[in-house]
């Protein structure tokens, strides 16, 4: 059975320090959002850290809710992309996109894909501004969610968004984000730009 | 001697662990795996040659990457689970990091000791080296 981080939610939150200590004992964790367990508007989620890697399958995801929002435990760097559809979405004219997306909306993702084909792996193309490292609200840095931005949703800080014209299907999706734990102290540095990013 | 390993026993020491393996030919194969990765050496590959990695622990493929270290021409290799294919590469030309941009989502997991990760190469003649790197999740605990 996997340990299930549940730390930032009733022991105060998991430091990425702590985390990265914790990852030579550990074996696999997953995570979850407390208010939602393992279902988001019907889709089944599973979120697991292993290694350098963030793993999250999302199983069942109908399209007709095209909006799901994760609650990270720790802050962290989003390095490297890879999705793979199992079940793919469709649209009644040009292509379904998935977004993913360092905070809660659509805009500013720092990667767009096309869903539509079964079994394909889609591997980051540094679109859009992700390969910048700038900061702003374009980054690719994720930072920790706090408890009660999980009752607003106004703050998750990873999300996952469907879009396309005539949206429609049932997908599933494996999403594998390769991830750098940092500091708040990092986070802060670095969402002010650049320069203060070495 | 190499023995079949767990989960645990990786984490516990916090290092790479050698994986027991076949090749059918005369060539040499070797397989290590970390916490998240596989890494395979293959030399002297030649069609209708296979290698076949043994599973020491229950995993789901999530990526699949070949590093040719051979000229052939028309070389394909193909990753097996059993007799499923799973994804076949066109891995021919020396230097040259092939990906997969597609994996059977039918026969992306891997039973512990079923010992049955197979890498088959098929057309061209003459070997082929390769390294390859599989990324794995590891599924035992879950």
């Amino acid at each position: 059975m996997a340990t299930l981080i549940t730390d930032v939610f009733s022991g105060g939150p998991v430091q990425s320090n702590e985390y990265v200590k914790q990852k030579t004992q550990i074996e696999v964790r997953e995570f979850y959002r407390p208010d939602l367990g393992r279902t988001y508007n019907g889709a089944d989620i599973t979120a697991r850290t292993h290694g350098s890697y963030l793993t999250i399958d999302i199983d069942n995801w109908d399209s007709s809710n095209p909006a799901i929002y994760m609650a990270n435990p720790f802050n962290f760097v989003v390095t490297d992309m890879l999705v793979h559809v199992k079940t793919p979405f469709s649209a009644s004219s040009g292509d379904p996109y998935l977004a993913i997306r360092p905070g809660a909306t659509v805009t500013s993702a720092f990667e767009y894909i096309v869903v539509d084909t079964a079994n394909t792996l889609i591997r980051n193309t540094f679109s859009g501004s992700w390969k910048n490292f700038n900061g702003g609200s374009e980054s690719c840095i994720c930072a920790k969610s706090v408890p009660q931005d999980q009752v607003t949703r106004a703050k998750s800080q990873l999300s996952f968004h469907l879009s396309g014209t005539g949206l429609s299907g049932t997908g599933s999706l494996t999403i594998s984000l390769k991830i750098l734990p940092v500091t708040s102290q990092l986070v802060n540095k670095y969402k002010n730009g650049c320069d203060n990013f070495r | 001697m190499v023995r079949s390993l767990s989960s645990a026993d990786w984490y516990k020491s916090k290092g790479s662990h050698n994986i027991i393996t076949a090749h059918s030919g005369d060539g040499t194969v070797d397989a290590k795996y970390t916490e998240s990765e596989i890494y395979i050496t293959i030399t002297g590959l030649a069609a209708g040659e296979s290698v076949t990695i043994n599973t020491p622990l229950d995993f789901r493929l999530l990526d699949f990457n070949v590093l040719c270290a051979t000229t052939v021409s028309s070389r394909v290799l193909t990753l097996k689970n059993g007799s499923n294919t799973v994804e076949s590469l066109n891995a021919n030309t020396i230097s040259t990091m092939y990906k997969a941009d597609s994996l059977d989502k039918d026969y992306l997991e891997w039973n512990k000791d079923d010992n049955d990760l197979i890498l088959a190469a098929s057309g061209g003649s003459g070997d082929s080296d390769f390294f390859v790197t599989l990324t794995i999740l590891d599924i035992s605990k879950l």
